[in-house]
């Protein structure tokens, strides 16, 4: 992979990671400026729960740009380690191309929903924002983290902020 | 059936081989739906299963918890939580091993995750514990079992995901897990006990002037650790707030206690937690993801009220009925993790626990805990593992050997809960 694909891949990933931090940030702001506008001054925020909904697709699918780069997904890890010490380019390939292949699926149907729903102006129900507000991003984000997750067998997580870090969701 | 069958044996099969669990049921649950229904109908349903999971505002409950732990975590409260306990216990032979799983318990109230636990607990009770000569098979069984605590202590991510897939209150849920949590630290404590009172130079007791005399400080850390226990707990059981409400009241809540501990005074910190966050999150989402679309293949096939018909064929009690669960959960608990396990056999039995009566409650609190053994069960204990990880010179096997007591005491209280299901009434 050259160097300059490598550095656009990190920088990518670093502004997702951000973006998906704030995301996160004002959920839990906006959560608690709610809750506290409802039961204490009698003035809930207008629509939290939907602004919630848009925060949370938002995080989830920036998120898994980040998890992509970072080779985080859930993996059980019982005779894989095996196979992977035998042949560890191939079963990489197949590994890493399964993850692409779900994403891209994903991807494609977010598309699909996209341009439904700009073509039928679609909009949420109390505060009528267009749903292109998240689905837009969202596909960017599933397309992001199909290319990374590509990326990462051929520079076989060497970029920096990969920890290789196969783990269980952290329960 | 048959289809069912051939396609859970596809996802284990591939997830064995080193498919991400998420990609391998979603690849499996969407070419199932290609194959019986065809291309635009597999394309439609994961398109529309992932867009309502991932905009669900019930599910919000989920990032905000795992951000209330990541806060915790962050918090540097672990060393006070065991300096407290250790207060108390520094007299009792085996006192430190008792203050790591009291710690954990403490930290466990707070964080939600099992894996935090374990992970900050190894850094601050096995150097102490190491340096009273304990033996490494107990410190790192009592950690590695202690972390366990942090999936049935409430707020728990798992009995949220529970809650949401078998449609049960989250609230009684939470509440359902105060017992068999106090259970679990009281049968740790007394495996300790006997440990240490049949083989006394595992814990050799502390000489003069070695105890935690004069530090009743720590003892401070936990008003703060109490309190937002009892705020996120009490709100959501007095109906002050919903779950999803008190998730993000217990996130600010943490920030509140690391900034009083002086932490997240600056950007970065706030970027490397909220970051952290996103990532667990980001991961668990996956796999529900994966895990539905999955189930919606499942139950095209028709397996649930298959399984149903052939409950009620069998004769099956209510009783064997979980039993035959329970087993299944046991197997599923030794290699796969929490949420893959949940997702995966929960929905399947659903339709039969519900046709014969069982208490959804109560069996959602014995799947946890099943899940909860497998935290530290061989092959794959992620406990014994993270503790490895951070204390790279105990065996992998003394740590195995550690938790072995531990898991027959999980055992002991599972018996226990299966027994006696009125014992979570004392709550309810």
């Amino acid at each position: 992979m050259t160097g300059i694909f490598s550095r656009l891949v990190v920088v990518i990933t670093t502004f997702c990671g951000w973006f998906a931090a704030l995301m996160l940030f004002l959920m839990m702001a906006l959560t608690f400026v709610d809750v506290i506008g409802r039961y204490l001054l009698n003035a809930p925020v207008f629509g939290a729960a939907e602004m919630i909904q848009f925060l949370l697709a938002l995080t989830v699918f920036a998120g898994l740009v980040l998890v992509s780069f970072r080779d985080e997904h859930i993996t059980v890890e019982l005779v894989s380690p095996l196979i992977e010490s035998r042949f560890p380019w191939l079963h990489s390939l197949i590994v890493k191309l399964a993850t692409a292949l779900g994403l891209a699926l994903v991807g494609a149907e977010m598309l699909r929903q996209s341009q439904h729903a700009l073509a039928t102006k679609r909009v949420s129900i109390v505060l009528e924002w267009p749903l292109a507000l998240v689905l837009l991003p969202v596909t960017l984000f599933c397309i992001l983290a199909t290319v990374i997750q590509l990326s990462r067998h051929w520079d076989g997580g060497s970029l920096d902020g990969s920890q290789d870090g196969h783990h269980d969701g952290g329960l | 059936m048959t289809e069912a069958l051939i396609a859970f044996a596809l996802v284990i099969g591939l997830s064995f081989f080193g498919i991400r669990i998420a990609f391998a049921s979603l690849l499996v649950g969407f070419g199932g739906v290609v194959l019986t229904r065809g291309w635009n109908a597999g394309f439609t349903m994961v398109g529309q299963q992932v867009l309502d999971d991932a905009m669900n505002y019930n599910l919000s409950v989920i990032p905000l918890f795992v951000l209330m732990g990541v806060f915790i975590y962050r918090s540097g409260i672990s060393t006070d939580l065991f300096k407290a306990a250790h207060l108390g216990l520094s007299k009792i032979n085996g006192g430190l091993a008792h203050s790591a799983v009291l710690a954990c318990a403490g930290f466990s109230s707070v964080c939600g995750s099992s894996l935090a636990t374990a992970a900050t607990m190894s850094k601050v009770c096995i150097p102490p514990m190491s340096q009273y000569r304990y033996s490494k098979a107990l410190s790192s069984g009592a950690v590695a079992a202690g972390g366990t605590l942090g999936i049935m202590i409430p707020p728990s991510v798992p009995l949220v995901i529970y809650g949401l897939i078998a449609q049960q209150d989250i609230a009684l849920l939470f509440l359902a897990g105060i017992i068999p949590g106090l259970l679990l630290i009281l049968s740790f404590l007394a495996v300790i006990g006997i440990w240490v009172q049949v083989k006394g130079d595992i814990a050799p007791p502390l000489k003069p002037g070695e105890g935690p005399e004069g530090d009743w400080r720590a003892l401070l850390s936990v008003v703060p650790v109490l309190g937002l226990f009892v705020l996120v707990l009490g709100g959501i059981y007095g109906r002050v707030f919903t779950p999803t409400e008190a998730s993000g009241i217990g996130a600010v809540g943490a920030v509140v206690i690391a900034l009083m501990r002086g932490h997240l005074w600056n950007l970065r910190a706030w970027v490397e937690a909220l970051t952290e966050a996103v990532s667990t999150t980001a991961s668990l989402f996956m796999v529900l993801f994966g895990a539905l679309v999955f189930l919606q293949y499942i139950n095209l096939t028709g397996m649930p009220f298959d399984l149903l018909f052939w409950v009620e064929d069998m004769n099956l009690s209510p009783f064997m009925l979980v039993m035959m669960v329970v087993a299944i959960a046991l197997v599923m608990g030794t290699v796969f993790e929490a949420i893959g396990i949940l997702l995966l056999l929960v929905p399947v039995f659903l339709p039969a626990l519900e046709a014969a009566g069982v208490d959804l409650i109560w069996f959602g609190i014995i799947v946890v805990l099943v899940i909860e053994m497998g935290l530290i069960t061989p092959p794959i204990g992620m406990n014994v593992f993270v503790v490895r990880s951070i204390q790279k010179d105990i065996e992998i096997q003394k740590i195995f050997l550690g938790v072995l007591p531990f898991i027959a005491a999980m055992a002991v209280v599972l018996v226990l809960l299966l027994a006696f299901p009125g014992l979570l009434q004392v709550v309810l």
